[in-house]
């Protein structure tokens, strides 16, 4: 079919890359939002502007808290239709758990509760999740959708989707082409190093996008690479489930083995006992990682059978100055307080594992850092947009190809300008839906979708004239949009919260003040594209005029 | 404070040890438009700067963080700074003219 290599691998980087690049764009921009999702939440959620906490008291707030959070009523639904039988008033806590890192203020709780009388799975359970102040322990309603955390995150890793893991899979089968295109685009790429740094932003548009196509696919060359593959990494349980299907019964032999190794009950006794004081334990494993020379804070806290006479606390340490997570787990027998296990350092595979998967997460403490991962992931978003706007233009006067070049340009609008414009949607109709609407935050996430479909729709109703070899207006259009919905939301903020930026910037309260600025960054940004694209239009017009 | 300050030498430095990569390369050489001419030997040198320049990046990075993290800050600190300076070689070549310093 193909002479030599590196036709084929053009063939395979243009028409993989395009299909997927679709999807690889969205993951990539929402992905560059999610490293800031915490301060995201903050700017949507007016009530939890104020400084991060570390983990609360056990004792004084979260064995309450704990016991209120409640089983998640579509998961208790469906778990109902699996059991033969009723199932009981109260479930049966299997353990529960607190997670915090040092940019939240509010923190995350979560419960698992065990579903009985399920013939195909003994070990059936459902979840209750919350999230508190921790400074009083009020819970904060579940109906307000934490749009970065519980939103923009999501749809990085999988796309929003809930049915079965397919949301996953698509986000899989596109990391892995991912991989695919930067080795192709590698192979097809006649000078990589010679053209480095090379950006001909004065040669004609075809030129000028494959420049800088290249040039930020290759010097962001190991970014995309690491994320990518590390992406995989962090997933791998779920595209490869062997513990879960062909080696089931010998990975929970295993589990029941370790467990029993390290002294950890796998399975309560049925016999109630009541739990030790927790926050002495927490004193007692800031002591031990401070005798081990990394004194820090609580991450994680869990509670495994609480209220069994087999419940024991593990304490895992907040990864805030390494790349890992959590670590340095020391488990604690609930009934008599004493120390049963502590974790071992890690082995080799197990640096490599946390450090893949620590850097893709990123839960350290680091601003630079973060930023330099937004710009990242933003020149991903450069790459695959410059790779379909270099298609297009490529491809635009040839009369055979009229309606690929169609779809594809109304496509690259929407999953450029049209994201945008759904991202600002979003944002401005947290401040617009009134706070105590039921439901807000599906409103808001209807919201997100409608206006990404309108950018469909409008993209499509104006590609006509991209068959003309001109450029598609929709792109200048959905522009302005962009400036206009990014400067409402920054309004918006003012007036719903009175937290306008100068009072930000003044206070030195810096989630809600980057936001604003990024805002009318990304306005000032799509005014000025919107000004030099109907420059082009106009100069592209007249050169047609002109023969 | 000190920690900002080594933080930006770091970004300071991957800047100025990738310029002078470019500046190893005769297309952008001529591109500052000095009135000096590009030889191999000039290359050589230009070649060393950048590599030593991004090394002492990577000891910046390890004097301010645990070595994962400053490994990353190291790793994300070239790849804006190569995009950075692609951009000003486009943008605004000559000011690279000050890092053009082996007649």
């Amino acid at each position: 079919m193909f002479s030599t290599l590196r036709q084929s691998m053009a063939w395979v980087h243009t028409w993989f890359g395009l299909v997927l690049g679709f999807l690889l764009i969205v993951i990539f921009f929402f992905g560059s939002l999610s490293v800031f999702d915490r301060e995201i939440d903050r700017w949507v959620l007016p009530e939890t502007r104020f400084e991060p906490q570390i983990m609360p008291s056990y004792e004084g707030i979260l064995e309450q808290a704990f016991n209120h959070v409640a089983p998640e009523t579509d998961e208790l639904a469906a778990a109902k239709m699996r059991v033969e039988g009723e199932l009981p008033e109260q479930l049966q806590i299997m353990n529960w758990g607190a997670y915090t890192t040092h940019r939240d203020p509010t923190l995350y709780l979560y419960a698992e509760y065990a579903v009985p009388n399920n013939p195909n799975d003994p070990f059936d359970h459902i979840h209750g999740y919350a999230t508190i102040d921790p400074r009083t322990g009020a819970f904060l309603p579940k109906d307000h959708l934490k749009i970065g955390s519980e939103f923009f995150y999501p749809m990085h890793y999988r796309l929003y989707l809930h049915w079965e893991n397919l949301g996953y899979i698509i986000v899989g089968v596109a990391a892995l082409i991912m991989l695919v295109a930067l080795v192709s685009g590698v192979i097809i790429h006649r000078k990589l190093f010679r053209e480095f740094f090379t950006f001909r932003r004065h040669k004609h548009t075809q030129r000028r996008v494959l420049d800088l196509h290249n040039m930020t696919g290759v010097v962001a060359l190991p970014f995309h690479f690491f994320f990518a593959f590390s992406g995989l990494v962090i997933f791998a349980y779920i595209y490869l489930p062997v513990s879960a299907t062909v080696l089931q019964t010998p990975a929970f032999a295993a589990a029941q083995e370790e467990a029993k190794d390290k002294g950890l009950a796998f399975a309560p006794a049925g016999q109630s006992a009541a739990i030790a004081s927790v926050d002495t334990m927490v004193v007692a494993a800031k002591r031990l990682w401070s005798e081990r020379g990394m004194p820090g804070d609580v991450g994680y806290l869990f509670v495994n059978h609480p209220g069994d006479i087999n419940s024991y606390v593990s304490i895992y340490r907040a990864g805030r100055d390494a790349v890992s997570l959590v670590g340095q787990g020391i488990h604690f027998n609930s009934v008599t307080g004493e120390l049963i296990y502590q974790d071992p350092d890690p082995t080799a595979i197990s640096i490599i594992n946390e450090f893949l998967t620590g850097l893709h997460l990123q839960h350290f403490e680091h601003w630079l850092l973060r930023w330099l991962y937004v710009i990242g992931g933003l020149m991903g978003c450069i790459c695959i947009a410059t790779g379909f706007i270099f298609f297009v233009e490529k491809r635009k006067r040839d009369s055979q190809q009229v309606t690929t070049v169609r779809w594809v340009d109304a496509f690259a609008v929407t999953s450029i300008t049209g994201m945008l414009l759904a991202t600002m949607a979003i944002l401005v109709a947290n401040r617009l839906l009134p706070v105590d609407l039921e439901h807000k935050g599906s409103w808001e996430i209807r919201a997100f979708f409608m206006v990404w479909l309108l950018s469909l729709g409008h993209a499509f109703w104006r590609s006509n004239i991209v068959a003309q070899g001109l450029i598609s207006p929709a792109w200048r259009e959905q522009c302005w949009g962009v400036a206009l919905l990014s400067v409402l939301a920054v309004l918006l903020n003012w007036t719903t919260t009175g937290d306008h930026l100068l009072k930000t910037l003044f206070n030195g309260y810096w989630p809600v003040a980057s936001m604003d600025l990024v805002l009318l960054t990304l306005s000032g940004l799509s005014i000025k594209v919107a000004l030099s694209l109907r420059q082009r239009e106009g100069d592209a017009l007249l050169l047609m005029e002109q023969g | 404070m000190n920690e900002f300050i080594l933080l930006s030498l770091t970004l300071v430095s991957c800047y100025t040890g990738m310029s002078w990569l470019a500046l190893a390369m005769k297309s952008h050489w001529l591109q500052l438009r000095v009135k000096r001419d590009f030889t191999s030997i000039k290359a050589t040198v230009y070649r060393i700067l950048g590599a030593a320049s991004l090394c002492g990046a990577l000891v910046l990075c390890l004097q301010v963080d645990h070595p994962s993290i400053a490994f990353l800050v190291w790793i994300m600190s070239m790849v804006v700074a190569a995009k950075a300076v692609g951009l000003t070689l486009s943008y605004r070549a000559t000011w690279l003219r000050p890092l053009a310093i082996i007649n």
